[in-house]
C-alpha cells in the first residue's frame, strides 16, 4: 500500500473576509501534486497551515502520519521549503547559507550541498542579494536537498522565471522523485508546470475546496461545451460554470457526468487552465 | 543544542554584515575614555550601543522575509523568541566586557586604581537600562514587526532618558537618588534583580504576542 505523505482532514482557518473552509486532500509518497487556484483562492494559507505558520481554526494535518502541530520540529526535518520569494539574508554569500541553515538539519550532508551548487553553477562566494532570480531559486532547492527532505513544498516557485530555468526546474523536481520515497507538493497558477509534471492536482477556489484526486480525474471530470444560441437551453445554463456567451454561440464548462446529455453540443476535452478560469468565474459543482 | 540556541546563533550570522557598526561603539568609548569618565557612564553607552542595535536584527528579519525562514526550519515560535533574547543578552554581556576591557586599558595607561566594586556597579546599572530599554522594545518587536513598532520603539529611549534626567530639575527627587546612591551594593544587586526580571517579564509577554500574529 503507499504510503500516506501529507494529509489534509477537514482544515479551515479564518480571516477577515477570507475563510478557507474544510479543506481535505491526500498526497502518497512518491508523487507530485499540484496546488492550483486563482490569486487569493487559498494556496498559500494551505502551505502556511502545513508548515504551522498560520493556527488553524479546525482540522487535523499529518506529515508522515505525524500531527504537524505536535510534531513540529520533528516534522520540520523532513520537509524542504521553497517560496516564490527569497528569505535568506541577502548580505549571506551561498555558503554563508548553508552555514546559517545546516545548524537547523540534524542530517545536513555538506557534500550534497556541494554537489548540487555545483550542479546549479551557483557561485559560493556570491551574495544571495546578488543571484538572479532562477539561481536564488536553485540556492533555495539546494538547501533543501541537502537535509534529505522527503517532503519538499514549493510555494508558486516558478513564477517569474523564464521559460529555460522553469524548464530545468521541472526536470529536477522530477529528478528528485525517482527513488520513490520523496513527494513534492507544488502550487502554482501556471497550469503548463503541472501538466509536464504533476500526478495528482488539488484545486481550489475562493478558499473552497473543488477538486482533489489525480489529473487525469480532474480532465476527465469536466467537459468544454460549446453550440450555437439556440442549444443553450435554461436547463443547460444552470450547468455551465464560466459561461461566455456571444451572438455566434457560447462557451463554458460543464460537468463530464452532465455533459452526456448535450450531445447536440460540441463537447471538448477541457485543460486546467479551462477549468480554473471557468470554475473561478463560478457556477457549477463538482 | 537546544532549539533557541540554534536561533540565537542564526541571529549572529544575520547581523555579520553590521560587525564594523561596532568600530564606532569603540571610537565613542575611546573618546569618553579619554575624556576620563566612569566606568558606569562606559558601560551605560555600551548597553544603548547594544539596545539601538535590536531594531536593526528585526529590520533585517523584514527586509529578507526571515518569517518564512524561521517557518521552514525546525524551531517553534518559542524558540525564535528566546533566541532572539539570548542573542541579545549575548550581544550586551560582550559588548559591556569589551567596554571594561577598554576600561582596564585606561587605567592601566593612566595608573589609576581599579576598583572592582565600580565596575559592578557600573555593569549593574548599564544591564537595568539595556533590560528597560530592550524590555519594552523586544515585544513591541515581535508584535507589530519593525516598520509598525519603530517609532514606538524610541518610547523606551526617551523613558529611560527621563528617568535619568527628571531627577537633576526636580530638587527632591535628587535627594533620594543620592541617597540611593550611597547604598552602592544594594543598588548593584538591585539593579541585577530588576533587570533580570524584567527581561524575564518581557519574554514571556513576546512568546504571548508573537504566537498571537499566527
Amino acid at each position: 500500500m503507499t504510503e500516506k505523505c501529507l494529509e489534509l482532514k477537514g482544515v479551515s482557518k479564518s480571516f477577515q473576509g477570507f475563510r478557507l473552509n474544510h479543506i481535505s486532500f491526500t498526497l502518497p509518497q512518491g508523487y507530485i501534486m499540484g496546488l492550483v487556484g486563482s490569486n487569493g483562492a487559498g494556496k498559500t494559507t494551505t502551505i502556511r497551515l502545513i508548515l504551522n505558520m498560520l493556527e488553524k481554526n479546525e482540522g487535523e494535518i499529518l506529515v508522515f502520519g505525524k500531527d504537524n502541530v505536535l510534531h513540529e520540529k520533528a516534522v520540520k526535518q523532513e520537509i524542504g521549503v521553497v517560496f516564490d520569494h527569497m528569505f535568506y539574508v541577502d548580505s549571506w554569500t551561498v555558503r554563508d547559507t548553508e552555514k546559517a541553515i545546516s545548524i537547523f538539519y540534524d542530517d545536513w550532508q555538506h557534500n550534497t550541498f556541494d554537489d548540487m551548487i555545483r550542479r546549479f553553477c551557483l557561485p559560493q562566494n556570491k551574495k544571495v542579494g546578488e543571484l538572479s532570480r532562477g539561481m536564488q531559486m536553485k540556492l533555495m532547492l539546494a538547501c533543501a536537498f541537502s537535509h534529505n527532505a522527503k517532503l519538499l513544498i514549493l510555494d508558486e516557485p516558478t513564477s517569474g522565471l523564464d521559460p529555460v530555468t522553469r524548464d530545468e526546474f521541472l526536470e529536477i523536481l522530477q529528478d528528485y522523485i525517482k527513488d520513490g520515497e520523496r513527494s513534492v507538493l507544488f502550487s502554482t497558477h501556471i497550469t503548463s508546470d503541472l501538466e509536464q509534471v504533476a500526478d495528482y492536482i488539488t484545486f481550489i477556489n475562493q478558499g473552497n475546496m473543488i477538486f482533489t484526486g489525480s489529473m487525469e480525474d480532474l480532465i476527465n471530470s469536466y467537459r468544454l461545451v460549446k453550440g450555437r444560441p439556440q442549444d443553450l437551453t435554461p436547463e443547460l445554463e444552470k450547468n455551465i460554470a464560466g459561461l461566455r456567451k456571444t451572438n455566434m454561440g457560447f462557451e463554458g464548462l460543464i460537468a463530464a457526468n452532465e455533459a452526456v446529455q448535450y450531445g447536440h453540443c460540441i463537447l471538448d476535452t477541457a485543460t486546467i487552465d479551462d477549468i480554473i478560469i471557468c470554475m473561478s468565474k463560478g457556477g457549477i459543482k463538482k | 543544542m537546544r532549539a533557541s540556541m540554534k536561533v540565537a546563533k542564526l541571529d549572529f550570522f544575520t547581523m555579520k554584515s553590521q560587525l564594523f557598526s561596532y568600530l564606532s561603539l569603540a571610537a565613542i568609548v575611546l573618546m569618553f575614555g579619554f575624556m576620563g569618565s566612569s566606568v558606569t557612564v562606559l558601560c551605560i553607552t555600551g548597553a544603548w550601543f547594544v539596545a539601538l542595535q535590536a531594531s536593526s536584527i528585526f529590520a533585517i528579519q523584514e527586509k529578507n522575509n526571515l518569517d518564512h525562514l524561521y517557518g521552514s526550519v525546525s524551531v517553534g515560535l518559542n524558540d525564535i523568541v528566546l533566541g532572539r533574547y539570548i542573542f541579545m543578552y549575548v550581544n550586551y554581556l560582550i559588548t559591556v566586557l569589551a567596554v571594561i576591557a577598554l576600561y582596564f586599558g585606561f587605567a592601566f595607561y593612566r595608573n589609576a586604581a581599579i576598583s572592582i566594586q565600580d565596575i559592578m556597579f557600573g555593569f549593574s546599572l548599564s544591564f537595568l537600562a539595556f533590560s528597560a530599554i530592550t524590555g519594552i522594545q523586544m515585544p513591541l518587536y515581535f508584535k507589530m514587526g519593525y516598520t509598525k513598532a519603530k517609532m514606538w520603539s524610541l518610547i523606551p529611549f526617551v523613558a529611560v532618558m527621563a528617568f535619568v534626567l527628571i531627577p537633576s530639575f526636580v530638587s527632591a527627587l535628587s535627594g533620594i537618588v543620592k541617597s540611593l546612591l550611597s547604598h552602592t551594593i544594594v543598588l548593584t544587586i538591585g539593579g541585577i534583580a530588576v533587570g533580570s526580571m524584567i527581561q524575564f517579564i518581557s519574554y514571556r509577554i513576546a512568546v504571548v504576542l508573537y504566537l498571537k500574529r499566527k
